[in-house]
């Protein structure tokens, strides 16, 4: 694997750039500000928007089928330490996409690993649950206990 | 196994990838229309050895992940994988499964009749060949005339085989099916369309 | 046969702006702005989406705004705006069984494992205008504010349907082969006889109300065998994957929501298959759960062929459904009637004139034998 010379394993990288994506363009700016030193960068694929098709299963489990598209906006960066960041990030936003390639990169570099891990990543990830909590929670509030005469089995 | 995009080698395409491929867009459709015509395209593109300019910049317009792509490179080579990143073409091992071919030995170029050349139904599901050569000019060459073409025009191409010329005859016979065909050399492109008949 | 026309490009330009004036209304009222029509009119957003077939909230809201809320416009934009677009690849399929649950309801088993939960439902109203809605804000804020529970739902919540896999009763869904190419409207024509993968994209992207009425046709007795029942609804949101080139391995580039239904339609068997229930399933973009309830009931109708039923009835006849199930192309269509059809016109009045003359000019002339013989076969049916 081409990865055993790097400092993380693709199952880390493919949860922090879940997260990244999953985040606001806003929240990944406000966190790339808190960020000291910041490497110099340049674009292999400058931010690019264009669509994915999204694919189902009949059934939900079965035959699949292309469902509809979505847009998704991509970007490939390098820093001048020599570490390649990727995004790809749902909607047109082209800084969203550049940010999470960014905080890719860094991710990458294990002077920075556990600190942006700590400090952004985890940040991230547990202000989305809170929202995603409170959601879930209210739609539990929906739930509903049917009532039948005669309970038949 | 498709071997891994080596991402740290890896060097920009199109520094404006709406403009620039704009630009090189309208650069193949007036040498298609005009076969013969040499016009430039990538000039400002800093493309991977050993593909020339007008190469990457035609590759870059043109290609994407449901283009198959067939080339003489072998499939580790740096050109291969930035093609693959910057295009998203998969690269198949069989010129017939191609819809375009990238030839930069023409030595060793595969016969024509290896690629797609159409069915009657669709004859434009064919493959579009971009041949590298070393050397393109209008001064005397070959004699072209067909659709696009006032009453004839000249094209030297350098560094092709009799071979692929007598390849190309029997081709053209076969219309409207054949593959349609793209030579580069470093920043400028002519095209040599299947309609286009070819002697000397 | 269109003829083409020059001129009227001051008439157009000046269209184009009294349109533009049109739309923004009455200056003296603030103009809307995208959030609220995201935040305010999301289900609008939905179907634009689902039938724009192009996920992406806030294209959606600007297309509704332009079209001046002219859903089928809006689509029309949409449709449009995306061609513009390079396209990346293809998702991993979405897996609906880890949609993390907004709703989710059977009508088939009260008790089911994970509960029903109703979530945001317009099931239970009245239907009633709400009269507090004219005002904003109507003083109380407090009325537009959700209950919220003390436990979050359980997302991984089984499929009803496996219930009945489990006893057999089911068909079982085929497992896919992942090498099979899938059928893509946007790129290939649709061509008869239509597998099942092109039929749920066409019926996905088609008209919500063509569909529906379709659907309601077969309830009411024009070609279903028995009556469907709801398996299941979801409706929630569900983690979209792709594998870019350059990776080579999975990775989420964000949250679609989705309406997810599944019907269970009774299936008497055959001479070689058993008799057992039968999957109709529908899937929409955001929250279109009558779109998904009738695209699930059409899914099973256009079924009958590979079931080997009869199929007699116009919402069983694939060419019928899925040649006529987008709005853009009918919509196109019909409104081509627009386009100059001057000619065409005058040759058909040169036809009417001549047919009143020869009517005027003796009754039985200018008719054929053919004519006659319809008319004798009337007067004897008669």
């Amino acid at each position: 694997m081409s990865f055993s010379r790097n400092s993380f394993t693709t199952k880390e990288r493919q949860k922090w750039m879940s997260v990244l994506s999953k985040s606001s363009c806003q929240e990944l700016e406000g966190a790339w500000q808190g960020i000291s030193e910041k490497p110099d960068y340049r674009h292999l694929r400058k931010p690019e928007t264009g669509i994915i098709m999204v694919r189902a299963r009949a059934g939900g489990s079965g035959l699949r089928f292309n469902f509809g598209e979505m847009t998704v906006t991509r970007c490939t960066v390098k820093t001048d330490e020599g570490y390649v960041g990727c995004a790809y990030v749902m909607g047109r936003d082209h800084r969203h996409a550049e940010l999470a390639a960014l905080f890719d990169a860094l991710l990458q570099n294990s002077g920075y690993k556990l600190k942006i891990l700590n400090m952004v990543i985890l940040k991230l990830k547990e202000s989305r649950e809170k929202r995603k909590e409170e959601i879930s929670k209210k739609s539990a509030a929906t739930k509903v206990d049917f009532f039948t005469m005669v309970r038949g089995d | 196994m498709v071997a891994t995009i080596d991402l740290n080698q890896m060097t920009p395409g199109f520094s404006d990838p709406v403009f620039n491929s704009q630009e090189t867009f309208r650069a193949i459709l007036g040498a298609m229309a005009h076969p013969g015509r040499i016009v430039t395209a990538g000039s400002a593109l800093d493309s991977p050895h050993p593909l020339n300019r007008a190469s990457a910049a035609v590759c870059l317009t043109l290609l994407d992940f449901e283009t198959p792509l067939w080339t003489d490179l072998d499939s580790d080579h740096m050109a291969i994988g930035w093609l693959r990143f910057h295009c998203g073409c998969p690269v198949v091992q069989n010129p017939s499964e191609a819809t375009f071919a990238m030839i930069t030995n023409n030595d060793a170029m595969p016969s024509l009749n290896k690629f797609k050349t159409g069915n009657d139904e669709c004859p434009e599901s064919s493959t579009t060949l971009i041949i590298q050569t070393s050397g393109l000019s209008s001064m005397d060459g070959k004699r072209l005339s067909g659709p696009g073409i006032e009453t004839f025009s000249t094209l030297k191409m350098e560094g092709l085989t009799e071979r692929f010329w007598q390849d190309r005859q029997i081709q053209f016979t076969m219309f409207p099916l054949g593959v349609d065909i793209l030579f580069t050399c470093e920043n400028t492109l002519a095209a040599l369309p299947r309609t286009v008949k070819v002697e000397g | 046969m269109y003829v083409a026309v020059k001129g009227g490009e001051q008439a157009i330009a000046n269209a184009h702006k009294l349109l533009s004036e049109k739309r923004r209304g009455d200056q003296a009222v603030p103009e809307l702005e995208i959030s609220q029509i995201k935040e305010q009119l999301g289900l609008s957003v939905d179907r634009v989406m689902t039938e724009g077939s192009l996920y992406d909230r806030e294209l959606a809201a600007i297309a509704i705004k332009q079209a001046q809320g002219d859903l089928v416009e809006a689509i029309f934009l949409l449709r449009a705006y995306r061609t513009t677009l390079p396209r990346f690849g293809f998702s991993e399929p979405i897996e609906t069984s880890r949609m993390e649950i907004q709703r989710r309801i059977s009508s088939s088993f009260k008790d089911i494992p994970g509960g029903q939960v109703l979530g945001p439902t317009y099931d239970y109203t009245h239907r009633l205008i709400d009269f507090a809605l004219e005002i904003p804000d109507n003083g109380n804020s407090e009325t537009c504010r959700a209950e919220v529970a003390a436990e979050a739902i359980q997302n991984a919540m089984p499929r009803v349907a496996d219930l009945l896999l489990a006893e057999g009763l089911i068909e079982d869904e085929a497992t896919d082969n992942d090498r099979r190419p899938v059928a893509d409207l946007t790129r290939d024509p649709l061509e008869l006889p239509a597998e099942r993968d092109a039929r749920l994209q066409n019926l996905a992207r088609g008209d919500e109300g063509f569909i529906l009425s379709l659907a309601y046709s077969i309830l009411r007795g024009f070609g279903a065998s028995g009556h469907p029942f709801l398996g299941e609804i979801r409706f929630g949101e569900v983690t979209v994957e792709l594998v870019p080139e350059e990776l080579g391995f999975p990775i989420e580039v964000g949250e679609v929501s989705v309406t997810e239904c599944i019907m269970f339609n009774r299936f008497m068997g055959s001479a070689t298959t058993s008799p057992k229930f039968v999957r109709g399933y529908g899937l929409a973009f955001g929250h279109c759960e009558r779109k998904a309830m009738a695209m699930a009931i059409i899914d099973y109708a256009l079924r009958s062929r590979e079931l080997g039923e009869r199929s007699e009835y116009p919402a069983q006849d694939e060419e019928f459904v899925l040649f006529h199930s987008d709005n853009i192309q009918a919509s196109g269509f019909v409104e081509h009637l627009k386009l100059p059809h001057y000619v065409d016109f005058q040759a058909d009045l040169v036809l009417m004139r001549n047919r009143q003359g020869e009517f005027r000019d003796g009754k039985k002339e200018g008719r054929d034998e053919r004519e006659l013989e319809d008319e004798k076969a009337a007067k004897e049916a008669e």
